[in-house]
């Protein structure tokens, strides 16, 4: 995309030789924007459910960090002490997270099938009515991001101003768990309304932790001493472990009980390219790192970590998918404005998150070299 | 007491304590290098660096942990599998006879307590436990190992008579507060 605009600039129009001059940042933003705003005249439903499958995708992230300064805030450890800018740094983007899914609220009626008439709708469905109505869903988000935004505010203060553990992170994970939960309740598992699992909340959390971990250890590895690296590289291998429990024990539940309602979730979830989705996911989100994450040794090392967590985010990439997309009926746009979102959504928290910050997150290697030459 | 003298020359090693974790490893690396193999520590909490100072690289508890769990998986569920589908075929809640979710279960459950028991006995294997009776329980000072001293046990058995006066002084250069001959 920026390759076509480069060439068409040389080409002379004054407006794109503007273009030119903004950083490749804000450039890429632009113009991913841009072509988001065309898929909402064009497609509006298809850029919705893109845009959802985008926001879950990559506000996790955030989210996982969260908990992880707060754990790290109530246990202490030499892992956080030594990994706690990069967690930061993830965080500051909630709020605009938080900003980007307000758009959402606009077309409650196309995502979700409980916004249908009540006649339409399955007794089951019928009954979740009290729960699943538009301003009840409104105000319960509306509360969870102002939750959120509070939460990555109070852990983005700059640290000289906290000598001691604030008192609000205990509770504050409490709310975190709540509100984690009850989103995802809300967001994704009413997608498909006649489904309900008890593990889901539980699961989403984990899968925010581990996906966090590897996103940071694939980021800041290199910065960090060999023993922090096996530290967080074992918190992961936990979180991950339990992930999978949590996954599998939906999964045994669901598939034993084997009623309509639920069994269709993982119906639709094994329907044509989906199954090879879920089964490519499973191997590089959990299968390959989990195998990877084994030996004590490699552990310690930088381009072993970097290698199993680039593997792992790729997988998470196809969890999230699988997670979502199967739930919408959908057009052929969403192969276009997929990633579209993605991005778009991705150089905007960059953006948002400023010079500073971004630059600390993308040059971590000269941290790396500092660290060699200062041992 | 007496069986020691009558046997003067007849000894298990030396035992050399030191005050800190840092000192011993500074102790064993150096004798290391000079060439000394047959060294046993004793800390009384886990200290990180040992296993490298002592230059200890067992990786064969870890591997056959693996290899006991994959194989206790992979026979589980295949025992699983032929009780359930091939010998008594009987149709449970409609599912199918190769029913993977259940089986995997029963597979990993095993996989694990398969590689805790392995892991255990390898342990107690690998640590020759249990161990009744070793040489340096004649040493009074040996006590402190689980209090608060470390100590650095030589094996002297083919050492000649000078070399282990040297290797005293050597410890004791390195730091030992006290050494003592530890009978067989």
């Amino acid at each position: 995309m920026k390759r076509l605009l480069t060439y068409l600039s040389s080409s002379g129009t004054s407006a794109v030789r503007r273009f030119r001059q903004q950083p490749p940042l804000v450039l890429t933003l632009q113009v991913a924007l841009a072509l988001s705003l065309l898929g909402a005249l064009m497609a509006w439903s298809t850029l919705l459910q893109a845009w959802l499958t985008a926001w879950v995708l990559l506000a996790f992230l955030p989210l996982g960090a969260m908990a992880l300064l707060m754990v790290h805030g109530l246990t202490g450890g030499a892992w956080g002490d030594e990994s706690h800018l990069v967690w930061r740094n993830l965080v500051a983007s909630m709020p605009l997270f938080a900003l980007a899914l307000l758009p959402l609220l606009l077309g409650l009626d196309v995502l979700f099938p409980w916004m249908a008439a009540h006649d339409t709708l399955p007794d089951v469905v019928r009954h979740k009515r009290f729960y699943l109505n538009e301003p009840f869903f409104i105000a319960r988000t509306l509360l969870y991001l102002m939750i959120w935004v509070g939460l990555s505010l109070g852990l983005t203060r700059p640290p000289s101003s906290r000598s001691s553990t604030p008192r609000w992170y205990a509770p504050g994970l409490i709310v975190w768990a709540l509100t984690v939960t009850f989103f995802c309740y809300d967001w994704l598992m009413s997608l498909e309304p006649t489904f309900y699992s008890d593990i889901y909340g539980l699961e989403i959390m984990a899968i925010c932790v581990v996906s966090v971990l590897a996103l940071g250890l694939f980021i800041s590895v290199v910065s960090l001493r060999p023993s922090i690296r096996l530290d967080l590289a074992n918190l992961w291998l936990a979180v991950l472990l339990g992930w999978a429990f949590l996954a599998f024990s939906q999964l045994i539940i669901v598939w034993s009980a084997n009623l309509p309602f639920e069994i269709s979730w993982y119906l639709n979830r094994s329907e044509g390219a989906w199954l090879w989705v879920g089964r490519l996911s499973t191997l590089l989100f959990l299968a390959i790192p989990f195998a990877m994450l084994l030996p004590t040794a490699a552990k310690r090392r930088s381009g072993w970590l970097r290698l199993t967590a680039a593997i792992a985010l790729v997988g998470y990439l196809l969890h999230m998918h699988w997670l979502v997309w199967p739930s919408f009926t959908t057009s052929g746009w969403a192969f276009l404005f997929g990633p579209i979102a993605i991005v778009t959504l991705a150089t905007a928290a960059l953006w948002w998150i400023g010079d500073t910050r971004r630059h600390a997150l993308i040059a971590f290697r000269s941290v790396e070299e500092k660290y060699h030459d200062g041992t | 007491m007496s069986e020691a003298t009558s046997n003067a020359s007849k000894r298990y090693g030396l035992l050399g304590r030191f005050h800190d974790a840092d000192a011993l490893i500074v102790a064993i690396r150096t004798l290391r290098e000079e060439g000394y193999r047959e060294l046993e520590a004793f800390s009384p909490y886990p200290v990180e660096e040992l296993n490298e100072a002592l230059g200890v690289r067992s990786r064969w508890l870890t591997v056959v942990t693996l290899i006991a769990s994959l194989a206790v998986a992979a026979g589980t569920y295949w025992m699983v599998w032929y009780s359930a589908a091939v010998d008594y075929p009987f149709v449970v809640g409609g599912k199918p006879l190769h029913s993977w979710p259940p089986f995997a279960l029963i597979a990993f459950v095993l996989a694990i307590l398969s590689a805790v028991v392995t892991a255990f006995l390898g342990m107690l294997c690998g640590n020759r436990l249990p161990r009744l009776y070793h040489p340096a329980f004649n040493i009074t000072m040996f006590e402190r190992a689980s209090n608060d001293a470390f100590f650095l046990l030589t094996n002297v058995g083919t050492l000649t008579h000078d070399e282990i006066e040297s290797l005293r002084s050597r410890l004791t250069d390195l730091g030992a507060e006290d050494v003592q001959e530890v009978p067989p």
